[in-house]
């Protein structure tokens, strides 16, 4: 049992502490998933992108807004400027609980921009998502 | 892959660089941690995040089964096919290429076809094509899809066309609609009643109803609504023949105007003029007179004017004769001869067998080959009297002499004066007995005496007599009506002698 005389140098040792060492390390970045399947993504299709946002740090973390870009396709002939992302940014401004899957977002939408050229080369391609929290 | 795993990077480095401290808050981080508070409230750290995920694109297939077909002759092609088995194409285009796939052009727009189906291809020159379709979607095309070459050789020879009576046409000809066949070089189309030509001859009226079945080389054309004129008692003749360009090949030439000789039918749809009244034969008319159409005959036998006793003849188109009794004056009344009498050169005879007694009408109508009947005649009135009147009553006889071996016998009285009874009287003079007296054993009888005002007085003459039998004679006395019926014999009665 401490003594009651020693409750106040334990809390300034404490408070000391948490100033010298318990000051938080920068956090860990969020991670974003997207969880709504886009297959067989057509001309002039319009499909609805949504996710998750897991929070690895062991603090609530803010966020602001996201951002979603079609980055790279597997097909050089049919590259990025063939697709479209409505809704980006988006804004995003809410607490993220540590832990997965504590924030979901939706309202971003894909879209094969129908072109009057032939978009054959796009036919079959794998488009990459890339996802931004800001 | 590359560029995205460098945005991640580049995502960390933000995220150190962009992370702040909110120092004035960790008192009330502290707080919150040694109270228990929640820690969503109490989110202080802004910071960055990334993520990523790739979405595939379909693939638009090219539709199935694709076939060209061509009919020899025909300068089109069809081509068929069925539905992409996946991409949910929204059209198809079809393309024809000339030159064997060095170039293509559209022969069937998208916009045409926005489902699995077909397209022809119209008005080709002669040469060998493929087709292929093509699968739309938005802007995507599927792998194309190809069918079978196909060769064009179009028919430029016009078809010719002949048109002739169909079988079992007959002509001439009452009964409509006539049929007509057209036999053609080749297969063709199109043929309807706006191609055909019916050209009424002399004789022949109305507005032709032109019916046309048929396909392939031979078509049916039926022509009816037509008849001939009163005057044209032989009627007239309807040509029928196909005009230029009435049907089309699989060539699309147009057949030519129709030839032929036996595209004619006579139709005659007029009966015979309206006969006179029929004549009664004299041999069926019994009686007083052959020509009173009074009589008893079992059989009336008529005949044609020209071996009766009337007058008129025969119309030459008519065929045969029907024989109606009991007509009334607006109807035919009853037939006679259920089997028309043929007219042989002008004549004919038609047999009433076993009419009853009575007042009978008679009228013909005549028919000609084709079955036209004329309109009913004018009657005849023919009496069947077949009974016998009562016998006459004889209430004087004398006998008179009249030389050395003959005398007069004349009996007088009263005659059955009922219609058509006031035929004549008979008077029988018998020897002997008075029971003994009858027609079979008179020694004579007198000439037949025509009767009027209900009396009579008839004498017969007897001679050869021998000496002594004046003052023996006895009288019967029969009546025959105008019909010709005789009466049973009076009572006899003894004739007294007179000076």
């Amino acid at each position: 049992m401490i003594p009651l005389r020693w409750w106040g140098a334990v809390w300034f040792i404490g408070v000391l502490a948490l100033l010298v060492l318990g000051v938080p390390s920068p956090p860990g970045p969020l991670e974003v998933r997207q969880t709504g399947v886009v297959r067989n993504l057509l001309p002039g299709d319009v499909r609805e992108l949504r996710g998750v946002i897991d929070n690895p740090n062991w603090l609530p973390m803010t966020t602001v807004r996201l951002e979603a870009e079609v980055t790279a396709t597997s097909e050089p002939d049919c590259g990025p400027e063939f697709f479209a992302i409505e809704g980006s940014p988006l804004e995003l401004e809410r607490a993220v609980d540590p832990g997965r899957a504590n924030a979901v977002w939706s309202g971003l939408h894909i879209s094969l921009v129908p072109a009057a050229t032939a978009e054959d080369a796009c036919q079959g391609v794998e488009a990459t998502i890339d996802y931004t929290l800001r | 892959m590359r560029h995205s795993a460098s945005r991640k990077r580049h995502g960390r480095r933000k995220a150190s660089a962009g992370n702040r401290r909110r120092l004035l808050l960790l008192p009330a981080l502290l707080l919150s941690l040694v109270l228990g508070l929640p820690t969503t409230a109490l989110a202080y750290w802004t910071t960055t995040g990334s993520g990523q995920r790739t979405a595939p694109t379909a693939t638009l297939a090219p539709p199935a089964s694709v076939t060209a077909t061509s009919t020899t002759g025909s300068n089109s092609a069809t081509i068929t096919w069925s539905a992409s088995p996946s991409g949910a194409p929204t059209g198809y285009r079809v393309e024809r290429s000339a030159n064997g796939g060095g170039s293509w052009t559209t022969a069937c727009a998208q916009a045409s076809y926005p489902t699995a189906g077909s397209c022809t291809d119209s008005a080709l020159a002669n040469g060998t094509y493929q087709y292929r379709v093509v699968a739309l979607k938005g802007s995507w095309t599927a792998p194309l899809a190809a069918a079978n070459p196909i060769t064009i050789t179009r028919d430029t020879v016009a078809p010719t066309v002949t048109v002739a009576r169909a079988s079992g046409q007959v002509t001439p000809t009452r009964t409509q609609p006539m049929s007509f066949t057209a036999t053609f070089s080749e297969t063709v189309t199109g043929l309807t009643a706006a191609g055909v030509q019916v050209s009424p001859g002399t004789g022949v009226q109305g507005t032709a109803v032109v019916g046309v079945t048929g396909s392939g080389t031979t078509w049916t054309i039926t022509v009816g609504g037509l008849s001939s004129t009163s005057a044209a008692l032989n009627g007239g003749t309807v040509t029928v023949s196909l005009l230029a360009n009435a049907a089309q090949d699989v060539g699309g030439n147009g057949s030519l105007a129709s030839t032929g000789s036996t595209n004619v039918v006579t139709l005659d749809t007029t009966g015979p003029v309206a006969p006179i009244a029929p004549v009664l034969t004299t041999a069926s008319d019994s009686g007083v007179s052959s020509t009173d159409r009074i009589t008893n005959a079992a059989n009336l036998v008529f005949s044609s004017t020209a071996s009766g006793t009337g007058t008129g003849t025969v119309p030459a188109d008519a065929a045969n004769v029907r024989l109606y009794h009991d007509s009334t004056a607006s109807g035919a009344g009853t037939l006679v001869n259920a089997t028309p009498a043929t007219v042989s050169n002008g004549n004919f005879s038609i047999t009433h067998t076993a009419p009853t007694e009575g007042v009978h009408y008679y009228s013909l109508v005549y028919a000609d080959a084709l079955g036209n009947l004329s309109a009913q005649g004018p009657r005849l009135m023919v009496t069947v009297d077949r009974t016998a009147p009562a016998a006459p009553t004889v209430t004087g006889a004398t006998q008179r002499l009249t030389g050395l071996l003959s005398a007069d016998v004349t009996a007088s009285g009263a005659y059955s004066n009922g219609t058509n009874d006031a035929g004549s009287v008979r008077v029988y003079a018998c020897t002997g007995a008075a029971a003994n007296c009858t027609v079979g054993t008179a020694l004579a009888n007198g000439s037949t005496t025509t009767l009027t005002g209900g009396v009579y007085s008839a004498t017969a003459s007897v001679g050869g007599l021998l000496p002594g039998v004046l003052g023996q004679f006895t009288v019967i006395v029969t009546q025959t009506d105008i019909a010709g019926n005789v009466s049973a014999p009076s009572a006899p009665r003894q004739a007294t002698t007179v000076p």
